[in-house]
């Protein structure tokens, strides 16, 4: 078991028990992510999509669809 | 009205960005807010020659601590404070224009979009900057408290078109901060630097980089 590091507006930067892979998708259902809100995620400073894989001790960025200017 | 007053010695970037690479250079900021501020003096800084601004909004007492503006100009047009502002900053040649742009001219060569609604850039890249050939380069740009997204494109590739517009979504969807959250001075002076580099990369063409997202709380910039 490892931490990945989750990072977004709306759950704030968090580390998450995290046991084998999963995908993106199953990953942001876990930690309750609204996908809806989801503008796009990126792990380990790369863009993904919900079918990629994340592995634990990753790092994923959860970008919410921001608007200001 | 366009103005112009004593131009930089810029001896300390020619190896960097090149006078030459901006002769006649035109630049046309839409949104002179927490990002459009920046920029404009970022760019004016960097030796840009030639600015069109666009914003209909005043400077209202909460803005100054985001934008660039200054104690003194509250109650003053968003254009009328940024061309005094660059003026004695730059010297560059500025036309302020104190109007939501709603295509008054023509948009080409350099376009930046810093408006603050999703809406509102939709907008404004369907109807005046898609596949626009006068417009050489075209950037968006959007905050959200500590996070920031960047697209940078030429509105003529069919590829980036299609790939910006999967990045484009309604006001509806976006995500609204509290309004003790909505920016923060170090996220809007990042993204005047990011969109810099971006200009920059344009004008002596290196590859520019067509998504610049960061998350400055958490110090992650993801480039692609």
């Amino acid at each position: 078991m490892k931490n990945t590091q989750l990072i977004s507006i709306a759950t704030r930067t968090q580390p998450v028990p995290q046991s084998k892979p999963m995908t993106v998708k199953d990953f942001l259902e876990m930690v309750k992510v609204t996908l809806s809100e989801v503008e796009s995620v990126s792990v380990n400073c790369k863009r993904v999509t919900m079918e990629d894989m994340i592995n634990p001790g990753d790092t994923v960025l959860v970008m919410t669809k921001i608007e200001g200017g | 009205m366009a103005t112009h007053s004593p131009t930089m010695d810029l001896t300390r970037q020619h190896g960097i960005l090149p006078q030459k690479d901006m002769d006649d250079l035109e630049t046309t900021i839409i949104g002179v807010g927490g990002i459009g501020s920046w920029l404009a003096l970022a760019l004016g800084k960097m030796g840009l020659p030639s600015f069109r601004i666009y914003d209909a909004d005043i400077v209202e007492a909460p803005n100054i601590p985001t934008q660039a503006f200054r104690l003194e100009d509250e109650g003053k047009g968003k254009v009328q404070a940024m061309q005094e502002i660059l003026i004695a900053f730059t010297g560059c040649s500025i036309t302020a224009i104190p109007e939501h742009f709603a295509g008054q001219e023509r948009l080409k060569g350099i376009v930046i979009c810093a408006v603050d609604k999703m809406d509102t850039r939709i907008d404004i890249w369907q109807k005046f900057v898609r596949f626009n050939p006068m417009i050489s380069l075209y950037v968006e740009a959007r905050m959200g408290a500590e996070e920031l997204r960047v697209y940078s494109l030429k509105p003529t590739d069919p590829d980036l078109v299609h790939r910006y517009e999967g990045n484009l979504y309604p006001s509806s969807e976006a995500f609204q901060a509290p309004c003790t959250e909505k920016s923060i001075a170090y996220t809007v002076f990042t993204s005047a630097g990011i969109i810099s580099r971006e200009v920059k990369a344009h004008l002596t063409g290196e590859p520019v980089a067509f998504e610049n997202i960061l998350g400055l709380k958490s110090r992650v910039w993801v480039v692609q």
